[in-house]
């Protein structure tokens, strides 16, 4: 794999864990209201 | 408000940073391409650093305040320390094949950061088998506070002992090039809001449970 491809799955990767970060986030907003 | 500056800073911090450390910088003279790992590694390391350090804090402020949300905190510190740690050390093993030779070559930093895995595991087992809150809490205060020393001794590992790990931040700044260390910059801010998100979120989740639990 060349570096083109190692950084678009860094970026796929870093997309998922601050997409998550924000599901999370939102959840527990949506339980301690 | 701030958790959303939080992830946008890191989100973009990391990406600027990776595509620069990916794509931009030439391959190293002696290491060639392996070298980028270390954007990752560094950064990864300082950020698991500052989270037992955090764990510290919080535990020294729950044995004087007796107040649950620190614990809380120092357990999510805790946690996500732990969970870097492990990271920097599979990112160091990498680098470690590709500079030294082996995976693992129980360099000092390797096992002192082992180390700090270990007692940090322990920690968090040590949490795991208390019910009673107060007591859970006191007594992994106290074991916080004793834990941050493996942290201490990792840090300054290279400096008492002979080691092939590199000094990185010198008494002089740190011994890279310019641009280097403007990526790097970049990458640890990123590592450093992530790992803020995920204690933040973390204590959360510890404080709701903590609260089912009583109701």
């Amino acid at each position: 794999m060349n570096n083109r491809g190692i950084f678009i799955a860094t970026m796929i990767m870093l997309t998922l864990i601050f997409a998550y970060l924000i599901y999370l986030d939102l959840k527990l907003r949506r339980l301690t209201r | 408000m701030l958790k959303r500056v939080n992830y946008i800073i890191g989100y973009l911090s990391l990406t600027i940073g990776s595509y620069f450390s990916l794509l931009i910088l030439k391959p190293e003279k002696n290491l060639g391409e392996i070298y980028r790992i270390f954007f990752f590694h560094f950064p990864l390391a300082i950020a698991s650093y500052i989270s037992f350090f955090l764990c510290l804090v919080f535990s020294i402020a729950y044995l004087k305040k007796r107040n649950l949300q620190f614990d809380d905190l120092a357990s999510s510190s805790a946690e996500v320390g732990l969970l870097f740690c492990i990271l920097a050390i599979i990112t160091g093993a990498i680098f470690s094949k590709y500079a030294w030779g082996e995976y693992w070559c129980w360099d000092p930093k390797q096992t002192t950061t082992l180390m700090v895995c270990l007692v940090y595991a322990s920690y968090l087992a040590l949490r795991s088998s208390i019910d009673e809150y107060e007591t859970k809490a006191r007594s992994s205060s106290v074991f916080g506070i004793f834990a941050f020393f493996t942290v201490i001794l990792s840090y300054v590992s290279t400096r008492i002992w002979f080691s092939l790990h590199p000094t990185i931040i010198t008494r002089g700044g740190i011994a890279l090039e310019k641009e280097m260390v403007i990526i790097l910059l970049l990458m640890l801010c990123g590592m450093l809001s992530l790992c803020s998100s995920l204690i933040i979120i973390n204590k959360e989740i510890k404080r709701i449970e903590r609260k089912v639990r009583n109701e």
